[in-house]
């Protein structure tokens, strides 16, 4: 069964990656820092499932994999969240019968690869990237950890299946975590 | 190109949808649980100092029976389901119009839960003790005859011993050795089927000091009501009061794509709660509504057709104290709200992970202690 999901999700990285690298990479904006940062109580009041319902489409997928309430909930999440550039990469036919309990172990593991524990903040990243030789894996709730480098001001995730993305745009905190757009589609490993 | 790549990839899916969708897997076997298991759900199994220990300890009997706990709340407000609110209800509705052909495809399933013996609402919560016992004197009828067997099966003379020197137990240090026949198989000694006849049975000798792997000691922690043990990857929940083996389910933090909104929650383990204990009171069970662990998620499933409705949580797997920080934790994640409390400095580190907040020694980059349990 993994192979077969495997298969499947690495089918959908090299249909993708054919367009990834030319996708309109941005510098992340992500501020150095000394210490942890520390975030005003009360600061975000939306949740992560507000802030992924700005994006239809990657909405879509949460809602037929069944995790609206991993969004909506209390513990915190990190979420890598492709950006609507980085879902037209996509094969056509990606999105279509979702709705097929077939397709929703597939759809389950490639979200579940694009969420991380704990709240990660872009000042995180640089601080472990840098204590860390250039290099900082960080867990994914799929199993196999991610690798996280710096070039500039730009972070490139790199995932199990070797696939890259780049983090694009501005942190966005949540009350219950963090979402940070990423270029590409990251595919899972079986 | 690309078309038919994704074609490939959604027909394979189509041909291995059934193979995901079977029940029991992990060598629990399958299909029809028939009897069903003494479901209940822990029995104050929430709090902070207790979830820290790992062999017990904890609150006194008397208050967490007597206490409530988050559970018992939970079920008697309703609050879950009025937090959801109408979005819960129309997601739910959707998914409601599209289980007709579901249950059709699982129509041997759902006769064997009908004769699982009165439903949930029928028993209501007796003594105290946050049940949905179903089918619980039909289980209890039963005790008795699986004691028997099990003995006689696998605890008496020499089976016993070999039993008891399978590999599961090896690990834990007890004896060495194992039947042949079974030791090529990876998977530890226990034929498959044996674990679940352990249910209703008095707790096996090597079982009861083999503790679960320390990972799991904080999500399962020893209480007044029960302890958790583990053997040939399975966690069995043991019934302190009557020195019974009472649940099982499969040892397991790693999702692979068994279960998935739409799936059948395996049979075999949906009449047991076992959610980690971290968790508890923000999932319990209610008359609509059970949530059940499994493989890296926590999964909302129907009780009357044992479909996993939704994802509520993921889990990423527990640290163990004294054990090296795993491989993904390189970078600073504690929630906000924690941010000025627990800060990384040269004598600590810090890492959020399931639930908790742990405390690392950044040298030697061993787990030291949890901290914080956000619940």
């Amino acid at each position: 069964m993994r192979r077969l999901i495997a298969s499947g999700l690495a089918a959908l990285l090299l249909a993708s990656c054919g367009q990834g690298e030319a996708g309109g990479n941005q510098a992340t904006g992500a501020a150095e820092s000394e210490t942890n940062v520390s975030v005003s109580p009360g600061g975000p009041s939306q949740d992560l499932a507000a802030l992924v319902a700005a994006s239809p489409r990657l909405a879509q997928l949460f809602k037929a994999a069944g995790m609206e309430r991993v969004l909506a909930g209390k513990e915190p999440y990190t979420l890598l969240a492709p950006t609507d550039a980085a879902l037209d990469k996509l094969p056509a036919g990606t999105f279509d019968g979702l709705d097929q309990p077939q397709r929703k172990a597939e759809l389950t593991a490639l979200l579940r690869g694009h969420i991380l524990p704990g709240t990660i903040l872009a000042a995180d990243l640089a601080r472990a990237v840098e204590s860390g030789n250039g290099k900082a894996t960080i867990a994914t709730m799929a199993g196999e950890p991610l690798t996280v480098s710096r070039e500039g001001e730009t972070f490139t995730i790199t995932g199990p299946a070797g696939g890259t993305a780049k983090v694009v745009g501005t942190e966005q905190p949540a009350r219950n975590g963090v979402v940070h757009q990423i270029d590409t589609v990251l595919a899972q490993q079986g | 190109m690309k078309k038919s790549i994704i074609i490939a990839s959604v027909a394979a899916l189509a041909i291995s949808a059934p193979v995901v969708a079977q029940p029991g897997k992990g060598g629990g076997g399958g299909g029809n649980k028939g009897g069903g298991g003494p479901a209940k759900v822990e029995r104050g199994g929430g709090g902070g100092p207790q979830m820290r220990g790992n062999g017990g300890g904890g609150p006194k009997q008397q208050q967490m029976r007597g206490g409530g706990g988050p559970q018992r709340e939970a079920r008697g407000g309703g609050g879950q389901k009025q937090v959801r609110g109408s979005e819960h209800r129309e997601v739910r509705a959707e998914r409601q119009a599209q289980r007709p052909q579901q249950q059709k495809q699982r129509g041997p399933v759902r006769e064997a839960r009908q004769d699982r013996g009165p439903s949930q609402r029928e028993l209501g919560n007796g003594k105290g003790r946050l049940a949905q016992d179903r089918g619980r004197s039909r289980v209890e009828q039963r005790v008795t005859q699986r004691q028997e067997r099990v003995a006689r099966d696998i605890f008496n003379g020499e089976q016993r011993t070999a039993y008891f020197a399978s590999p599961a137990f090896r690990t834990t240090g007890l004896v060495d050795g194992c039947p042949p026949g079974l030791a090529a198989k990876n998977n530890g000694c226990l034929p498959p089927g044996q674990a679940r006849k352990l249910v209703g049975a008095a707790v096996p000798a090597a079982l009861g000091s083999a503790l679960l792997p320390i990972e799991y000691r904080s999500w399962y922690p020893d209480n007044d009501d029960y302890f958790y043990r583990t053997a040939d990857g399975y966690v069995y929940r043991i019934d302190r009061d009557r020195n019974l083996v009472d649940a099982y389910w499969p040892v397991a933090d790693e999702w692979n794509g068994a279960y998935y909104v739409g799936a059948a929650y395996p049979q075999d383990y949906l009449g047991y709660y076992n959610v980690p204990v971290q968790y508890q009171p923000w999932y319990a069970d209610t008359d609509d509504d059970y949530y059940r662990y499994g493989d890296g998620a926590i999964y909302q499933v129907d009780p009357q057709d044992g479909l996993i409705e939704g994802i509520v949580s993921l889990l990423a797997g527990g640290f163990g104290i004294g054990q090296p920080l795993p491989a993904g934790y390189d970078v600073y994640n504690v929630p906000y709200a924690y941010r000025d409390r627990y800060v990384d400095s040269d004598e600590h580190l810090y890492r959020y992970n399931d639930g908790n907040i742990y405390q690392v020694d950044p040298t030697t980059r061993l787990v030291q202690a949890i901290v914080e349990t956000l619940v």
